[in-house]
């Protein structure tokens, strides 16, 4: 079944390749749209590039700062919104307002107040938080009240009870929260150093490309974030994973 | 000496009585058996005693330390058959007796993962759980629901040995079980009466 999964993934992918080939053939205007085989060939160029490096690491450890101080900030606030109610309500309008306002509208009234170095990091924190922070909570609100009389009747303290209760059953809900905010985080971090312009940055090369058209490099740019972006969360939900197991054998 | 104290105990569910004014005590060191059909309130009295439950009137006086035998297992199925009932010791305490209890109940492979387990054998871990700690009073629901005919007089005679001289409270469909463990029997009617 996997591998039938993975063949129509595989063919899918072929024909959405194709019918870009056949579209940039046809319009052949590589300003408007380059080839798949000019974008795979601007992907290993830009690599060659003296910034890439730094543009990849300044971007990708501002977005992973943003990225785990919304997780924490998240986790740490559902928790206690799932203990008490009071910080329920009190936070219910911060994370409307999170939800509703468009990052755009974000980025632009946070470069008011925030160094353009900074905010992909705080953008990227914006993202997180509520992604993470209704997951938890949903995972903390889902908790078997059954396991709670344990806990209860054991007198179990609060490091057992976090360990043999809470981790195992928001298991599902911590790497939902990972993998979704995590893509989210990545893509407006970006976004807003795209208009917040820091120095040595994916998100101002991608500006550089498409005010000197260099449509290849933009491109092949944005091929690097998807597979940055890819990769990491991979990575990080199979850690994730490995971290339960770790926990698991206790 | 009176450990547990049931004084006039009324509970209902949405209007419906379960218990009426029912009164009995269990004495220290006591094993007290409570028999009787399904939904008489059995498993009520024990959310009673346990503090889950609160009654509408009546009065119940109940020791502080508790340690359970739940009639589902209720145990953290993701970690192994002794982090089960490590889990339960208090800090700083000695676990070395923990593996030698799962033992004795015919748990061979400690670190296996409960889920793993059969429902016999996990009702091993739950009641191996139980008897890890010193309480006040012990509380077993159906201890010996699930376990194959074979092995189970094995298990009630580890129990009796395990909890001789302490307070117990255990509810049974079966009189034979009872009798094994020379318990005292309270025989509960249809509705929630006590027979005997």
């Amino acid at each position: 079944m996997k591998l039938k999964n993975f063949i129509y993934k595989f063919v899918a992918v072929l024909l959405a390749l194709f019918a870009w080939q056949a579209a940039a053939h046809f319009t052949n205007l590589p300003i408007l749209l380059p080839s798949p085989i000019e974008v795979i060939e601007g992907f290993f160029s830009v690599q060659e590039g003296q910034m890439f490096y730094l543009a990849v690491i300044t971007t990708f450890s501002n977005i992973i700062r943003g990225f785990l101080w919304g997780f924490f900030a998240g986790a740490i606030f559902a928790v206690l919104a799932g203990r008490f109610r009071i910080i329920r309500e009190l936070l219910w309008p911060y994370m409307i307002t999170i939800k509703s306002v468009p990052v755009a509208s974000f980025i632009i009234i946070a470069l008011l107040w925030i160094p353009t170095d900074d905010l992909s990091i705080f953008i990227s924190f914006l993202m997180v938080f509520p992604i993470v922070y209704n997951n938890i909570l949903e995972g903390y609100k889902s908790i078997d009240p059954k396991k709670l009389e344990v806990a209860k009747v054991f007198n179990l303290p609060f490091y057992k009870q976090f360990v043999y209760i809470f981790l195992p059953e928001m298991k599902p809900f911590i790497i939902s929260a990972c993998s979704t905010s995590f893509g989210l985080a990545w893509k407006s971090g970006v976004a807003a150093e795209f208009i917040a312009l820091p120095l040595n940055s994916i998100g101002e090369s991608l500006y550089y490309s498409k005010i000197y058209f260099e449509s290849v490099d933009l491109f092949a740019w944005t091929l690097v974030l998807i597979v940055i972006s890819f990769v990491f969360e991979k990575l990080m939900v199979g850690a994730i994973k490995l971290a339960y197991m770790g926990v698991e054998k206790l | 000496m009176s450990c547990i104290v049931f004084e006039n105990v009324t509970k209902s569910f949405d209007g419906k009585n379960v218990l009426s004014s029912l009164s009995f005590e269990v004495k220290q060191r006591e094993m007290l058996a409570i028999m009787g059909p399904s939904g008489c309130g059995k498993t009520t009295i024990l959310n009673l005693i346990l503090g889950s439950l609160k009654p509408d009137s009546g009065k119940i006086s109940v020791p502080k330390k508790a340690s359970v035998v739940f009639q589902e297992d209720r145990l953290f199925e993701e970690f192994s058959a002794l982090s089960n009932v490590e889990a339960i010791i208090p800090p700083r305490q000695d676990k070395e007796h923990c593996a030698a209890i799962l033992n004795a109940l015919g748990i061979e492979d400690l670190k296996k993962p409960v889920r793993k387990l059969s429902g016999g054998m996990k009702r091993r871990v739950a009641i191996a759980r139980a008897l890890a700690i010193e309480a006040d009073f012990y509380v077993l629901d159906e201890p010996f629901k699930g376990l194959d005919e074979d092995t189970k007089d094995e298990v009630i005679a580890f129990v009796k040995e395990r909890l001789e001289g302490k307070t117990v409270v255990v509810v049974t469909h079966q009189k034979d079980e009872a009798e094994k463990l020379n318990a005292r029997i309270m025989l509960l009617d249809k509705l929630g009466n006590i027979i005997e």
